[in-house]
């Protein structure tokens, strides 16, 4: 499949004709990227299509008033993540039988997928993220599976570059102690 | 040195234990992908559906149409305010200009002539021709009469 540009996308989404066309270009070019960033965030799928759907919406109601000063996968991620955190958020405020107390509650979505094997390592780094909080799961997932430079993860996240790296430098170990202990 | 080798020396480097490379276990619905684009646009289809775009919301703006309601009104009363005082303004100064004008046609003699044959009426208080005589009769009923005699006798008889 050929991608175009981001500035050919957003030139023909600003004319009627094409917009629908240049936005269906943009979803297929990105929405791998934007649903593993919510499915590691989210865990199950159901949760994580509902996600990407809302921050695919976000993107459409936005597009159109996207200023050029950023790039367009810097926003599009920056709305994905607000979206995961809001929806992390309101998981947490459920009555107790719907919710996602803490990180264990994700831990244990983890376990309850139809093709967990508790023996294989991808499964157990699984665990391990989501044992930890919040903002490392974030700079981890960002920094490990989509090998996000830190300056481009500090315009997303809004925290500078020394944070993210002590942040990241924190999840790794404790990632590491998790799976020489597991 | 690209980003993936960056990425996997700082790893290397931090946590000697936990590899690089390895994939996300999850499995995604068949074709979850191939129609994810034409999903998504029925959801905006949809909502746009739902919430048709109107002109000029008025719920979303309704402190500011009554503001601008409010300024209006307030224009249109100020401005028939001043309008009218002005007007009376003009009329009242339009008078004196007349009076001036007129006065001027008339002699000294037969003005001063005028305001004396007028002067008892410009003496005479509306207080004092307001009073009650029922009001009088209580005042004077303990002067004795003699006094009142006097007191009658002194003052002018060409009071009205």
């Amino acid at each position: 499949m050929t991608h175009h540009s981001d500035q050919e996308i957003l030139y023909r989404f600003r004319q009627p004709d094409t917009k629908e066309a240049a936005f269906t270009a943009l979803v297929e070019k990105y929405q791998q990227r934007i649903y593993w960033h919510a499915r590691r965030m989210v865990v199950s799928h159901e949760d994580a299509n509902d996600v990407v759907q809302n921050i695919f919406i976000r993107v459409w109601n936005g597009l159109e008033k996207f200023r050029e000063d950023s790039q367009l996968y810097t926003w599009m991620y920056r709305i994905a993540t607000n979206e995961c955190l809001s929806f992390l958020d309101q998981q947490k405020r459920k009555p107790k039988a719907h919710s996602i107390e803490q990180e264990e509650g994700l831990a244990e979505r983890v376990k309850g997928d139809d093709h967990f094997d508790a023996q294989k390592l991808e499964w157990k780094l699984q665990i391990a993220i989501q044992q930890l909080p919040e903002k490392q799961r974030l700079v981890f997932t960002l920094r490990y599976y989509d090998e996000m430079p830190y300056e481009q993860m500090s315009k997303v996240l809004g925290t500078s570059e020394g944070a993210l790296k002590a942040s990241y430098h924190h999840a790794a170990k404790k990632i590491e102690d998790y799976l020489l202990n597991h | 040195m690209n980003e993936k080798e960056s990425i996997q020396n700082e790893l290397k480097e931090i946590a000697p234990g936990l590899k690089s490379g390895i994939t996300t276990p999850y499995q995604v619905p068949t074709n979850y992908f191939e129609n994810l684009s034409a999903n998504v646009l029925q959801q905006i289809h949809r909502q746009s559906v739902k919430n048709p775009a109107s002109l000029f919301n008025l719920k979303k703006n309704s402190w500011l149409t009554v503001a601008a309601a409010a300024s209006v009104c307030g224009i249109l009363f100020a401005s028939l305010y001043f309008f009218t005082a002005r007007q009376q303004n003009e009329s009242a100064a339009d008078t004196t200009k007349w009076v001036k004008k007129e006065i001027t046609n008339f002699s000294e003699e037969s003005l001063s002539e005028f305001v004396q044959s007028h002067a008892p009426i410009q003496t005479t208080t509306p207080s004092v021709a307001a009073v009650d005589n029922k009001e009088i009769a209580q005042l004077v009923k303990d002067i004795p009469t003699e006094e009142l005699s006097t007191f009658l006798n002194e003052i002018p008889t060409n009071t009205p």
